[in-house]
């Protein structure tokens, strides 16, 4: 299993046993239908992820800056806020590097499934080492996969 | 002790391994699935997705029985799969003090059955006649039968998903 799965699990359980309800309110977008996409996915694994905001740029009309400025009207001040993008260097995230600047904001380039389904896990306060750590762990999970898959079954050893 | 039987048709996957065993605190998973048992191929699959915390066999449907049955097995905690009525209604019947059979996902793959098509019976549940019959010997066996996908989802009683 790979470490962001693992750590997904474990800040589950925290979660499960803490019972948090602090707001980190979670912004997605993409080029194209990759953020609602991700949302769809991540969906079937955790269920309504009711912290996550998406928006598929370059579809329609509207532009990332409209749904921004929308998805802040929402935010608190106490809340946290992680703005995600599909892609270093892209257009999209261009823009949101603009929103920097505003308070308790922080920005995460190229974006997997693995590091979605951890983060939407997480609850604020979330500090920049434990951030790191997710976006390390969703590197690994980035991987080739061959013949080896997870191993073997313990068949032998299961007592 | 047997914390809860799974039937699911994905084995391991995302709702087992992140769900599932932490929601019941499960220390061991044993895959109960003569076709997966036999594939060294399907076994490392299935263990990419197995969760670090639990040690996880992928053995025969008679293995897993002797496994459960095992007195050592006592003072493990364990989530027992398999992957189909007939493998759920013969560990329904050999494997000793079950608290709840909860069936998740069945019956999305392969929906025909020469002409038959499967009855929906949730959007995560699809059997055709025969397996209802099957479904229906499990219940019969006493052991407290439900259909609840992930812990969130609310428990529902399995006789009357299937409207037995």
């Amino acid at each position: 299993m790979c470490g962001a799965f693992r750590h997904f699990v474990q800040e589950y359980e925290h979660k499960m046993n803490e019972g948090e309800h602090t707001v980190l309110k979670i912004f997605l977008a993409s080029h194209g239908r990759f953020a609602s996409g991700l949302q769809s996915s991540c969906g079937i694994l955790l269920g309504a992820c009711d912290n996550l905001t998406v928006f598929d740029a370059y579809v329609d009309q509207s532009t990332v800056q409209e749904h921004l400025d929308a998805f802040y009207a929402t935010v608190e001040p106490e809340d946290e806020v992680l703005l995600c993008s599909d892609m270093y260097g892209g257009s999209v995230n261009q823009v949101m590097f603009t929103y920097l600047d505003r308070p308790n904001t922080r920005l995460v380039a190229g974006v997997n499934m693995s590091f979605m389904m951890t983060v939407l896990g997480e609850d604020a306060p979330l500090s920049d080492q434990t951030l790191d750590e997710i976006i390390q762990d969703a590197r690994e999970c980035l991987r080739r996969v061959d013949l080896e898959g997870g191993g073997a079954s313990s068949e032998e050893d299961f007592f | 002790m047997i914390k809860m039987v799974r039937l699911d048709e994905r084995m391991i996957h995302g709702q087992i391994a992140i769900k599932w065993s932490r929601h019941l605190g499960v220390d061991r998973i044993i895959v109960a699935d003569d076709t997966a048992a036999a594939s060294e191929i399907m076994q490392k699959s299935l263990m990419m997705a197995a969760p670090a915390t639990c040690k996880t066999a992928i053995v025969t449907v008679e293995k897993a029985v002797a496994l459960c049955n095992d007195p050592r097995a006592e003072n493990l905690k364990i989530l027992l799969i398999v992957s189909t009525p007939e493998n759920l209604l013969k560990v329904a019947r050999e494997v000793k003090g079950i608290p709840v059979i909860n069936v998740g996902n069945y019956g999305r793959i392969a929906a025909k059955q020469g002409t038959e098509m499967r009855k929906t019976y949730d959007a995560n549940l699809y059997a055709y006649d025969n397996e209802v019959a099957v479904f229906k010997q499990v219940i019969d066996t006493g052991v407290h039968c439900i259909m609840q996908t992930t812990p969130e989802h609310t428990p529902q009683d399995l006789a009357k998903v299937l409207k037995l």
